[in-house]
């Protein structure tokens, strides 16, 4: 079983220190191991068992002749080392999925994503350097940031390129075909290097945009990519106190950033995360920035809060900005709760809200509103690609009804929502599944918005089972069209992309 | 190699550029010789550019900046290691900072956000967290004749 092999490759690294006598398990694992059968939810947050799969199942229900192409996804997989825990589910090192599918059967490939970090630690048996916020003992010097570039939260497909991309480095190029890892991507000798963060913005020409972050340097760097992956323009804006923003959103005129007040104060002695310090009175600053001058930008302000994920933006002919968000009131998820999962407790739930915003670039002004009740907590915002930095009417997202019986503190279920009809469909997984990112898939040949699918992967902690499923975009809450089931679980992941 | 010129600001040698030796009021008796190997040189393109100072020149206190390093030297590159000798100080605490201009530009060339391009190194072969080393961990006592290797890498 490759299980084993995975496990023999780990021993066999750990061998030498094996001789002097193993260091015990340390407390996060502990506690992991301690709270797993009490709380099965926390399969998915196990470490992957196997370093690579290559699985074929057959399809269940009416699975849309038309759908077939390839979800990648990406992940934090491996939570262990030896005898060390990470202390964040954000540490985890990638693994990048492929799930293939023609119709009948679903294949499922994976593979790590051979960083520098993974690869090295890997020899040595043990933590060498510190993490997203895992402090490691006597830690090596961090030289640049893709030395603790774990590629680990989303992947890119453009221009025939499949990067695996963490937030504060170099994507990471992978073979499309065998997820072998190909080594860090360098778009243009000028930009080697410089942070490419996990969620840049794909137009439907295929231009690209992104942002990128040096938190002691309090600069943002930002990115204009062309369709064919040459670097159009880079620039940077000055942005001290930096923030950690995570997403951005891109207009047919402007790019806007949200700079949440999670401040970077100076990483001495402390983790990356830890560098940074909430304040809650402080505004969050909204950069808005010109696409043709990166040297042309404005600032505006909201009330101090959370973002790690927009939907989309839109411009009208007024000059305002429109777009939504999942807003939390503050980062306490990523500070508390996601340290707890990894020692295998759930901590309070922090439910994020999803809102619209507007900013007025001729009155100067920029406001929000809720656009769900806050009983109806939403996360994974997505959207058809083919309206991306367009106006969009329709939304897909995951979410958690206050009133959810779920057996896990994750997200429950999918909705969607149209703007113009108002309405807001959705569909409740079991209590025993947990959802991950579900995307729009548009049906070949149709009208944007008009005829597509939702598809995306679930962990069923019950069955023990990760699973993909189908919907119909028009009919969400019928429920799955179709599905396929893994005979094993995953680590939950984090983000995907469909290529037809 | 060997660089014995501590009193002439700017002297060329057959092999190397001795861009500025701060004239040190280094009696006989106090001189030491500090012998410095420059490790894992990509290439014999471009040149190195070393420089070697105290505290004062790496440190800079708040607002201001830091001194001029007093020993700044130019050496062709050649694949492997490059190595010279020196006793233009006065004995102290030192560290040494050098870059492989591959591209003899005289400049640490760098990405658009300021990340240095060409292979570079610090005595004690310091990496740093996100930027450069402190000088608490580059310094070197060179209060004898002593002998150092760094190591450049991008």
């Amino acid at each position: 079983m490759q299980r084993r092999a995975f496990l023999q490759q780990t021993a066999s690294a750990l061998a030498l220190t094996s001789l002097f006598g193993r260091a015990a398990a340390d407390a996060y694992q502990q506690a992991f191991k301690a709270a797993l059968p009490q709380a099965p939810w926390l399969a998915g947050l196990e470490s992957v068992a196997q370093p690579a799969y290559d699985t074929t199942v057959a399809v269940s229900g009416r699975w849309p002749a038309a759908l077939s192409g390839t979800l990648y996804r990406n992940g934090p997989a491996r939570h262990d080392i030896g005898n060390f825990r990470y202390k964040h589910w954000f540490d985890g090192d990638g693994m990048l999925h492929a799930y293939r599918f023609d119709g009948k059967t679903l294949r499922h490939q994976a593979k790590m994503v051979m960083t520098t970090k993974y690869t090295e630690e890997l020899a040595a048996g043990r933590p060498l350097y510190p993490g997203f916020a895992s402090p490691v003992p006597n830690p090596a010097p961090v030289s640049s940031a893709d030395a603790v570039n774990v590629a680990n939260i989303s992947v890119l497909h453009h221009h025939d390129k499949l990067l695996a991309l963490w937030e504060a480095g170099s994507p990471w190029e992978m073979n499309a075909d065998t997820l072998d890892t190909l080594g860090t991507y360098s778009f243009s000798a000028d930009t080697d290097g410089a942070p490419f963060s996990a969620h840049p913005r794909v137009e439907p020409d295929g231009t690209l945009w992104n942002f990128g972050y040096l938190s002691a340097a309090g600069l943002l760097a930002l990115w204009h990519i062309d369709a064919q992956g040459r670097v159009v323009k880079v620039g940077t804006v000055p942005a001290a106190p930096m923030g950690m923003p995570h997403d951005f959103v891109v207009t047919d005129r402007h790019i806007v950033v949200l700079l949440c007040p999670l401040h970077y104060r100076g990483i001495e002695g402390s983790t990356f995360l830890d560098a940074h310090e909430w304040a809650g009175d402080a505004p969050t600053r909204v950069l808005v920035v010109d696409k043709n001058d990166f040297s042309s930008y404005r600032w505006f302000e909201l009330p101090a809060q959370w973002v790690f994920h927009f939907g989309n933006a839109w411009e009208d002919s007024q000059g305002v900005i429109h777009f939504d968000a999942a807003r939390a009131p503050t980062p306490t998820l990523m500070q508390d709760n996601f340290r707890r999962y990894m020692r295998g407790d759930a901590g309070e739930e922090r439910p994020s809200q999803h809102y619209s915003y507007r900013i007025d670039t001729r009155q100067g002004k920029a406001t929000e509103s809720a656009l769900f009740e806050q009983s109806f907590a939403t996360e994974f915002p997505v959207i058809d690609p083919r309206v991306s930095c367009r106006r969009n009417d329709r939304l897909v997202m995951l979410h958690r009804k206050a009133t959810s019986k779920a057996a896990h503190p994750m997200l429950t279920g999918v909705s969607t929502y149209s703007y113009s009809t108002d309405r807001l469909e959705s569909y409740d997984y079991p209590a025993t599944v947990i959802p991950e990112e579900h995307l729009y898939v548009p049906r070949p040949g149709s009208a944007p918005e008009s005829d597509g699918w939702i598809v995306g992967t679930a962990l069923d902690f019950a069955r023990l089972e990760t699973q993909l499923n189908v919907f119909d975009a028009q009919h969400l809450q019928d429920g799955p069209i179709a599905s396929a089931a893994l005979p094993y679980t995953l680590p939950l992941g984090l983000h995907g992309k469909f290529v037809a | 190699m060997r660089i014995a010129n501590r009193f002439r600001p700017l002297i060329t040698l057959v092999y190397g550029t001795v861009v500025s030796a701060v004239a040190m009021l280094s009696s006989a008796a106090q001189a030491v010789e500090f012998s410095i190997t420059i490790e894992n040189v990509s290439s014999d393109s471009g040149k190195l550019m070393i420089a070697v100072g105290g505290k004062e020149s790496f440190e800079n206190a708040e607002g201001s900046e830091p001194q001029p390093k007093p020993l700044q030297i130019i050496l062709p590159a050649r694949t492997g290691s490059v190595s010279f000798t020196t006793d233009a100080l006065p004995p102290g605490e030192y560290a040494v900072q050098v870059f492989h201009d591959v591209n003899g530009n005289g400049e640490l060339d760098a990405n658009f956000v300021g990340m240095p391009k060409e292979p570079w190194g610090f005595s004690n072969n310091a990496r740093g967290n996100f930027g450069p080393p402190k000088f608490a961990d580059t310094k070197v006592d060179v209060s004898t004749d002593t002998a150092i290797s760094i190591r450049v890498d991008k």
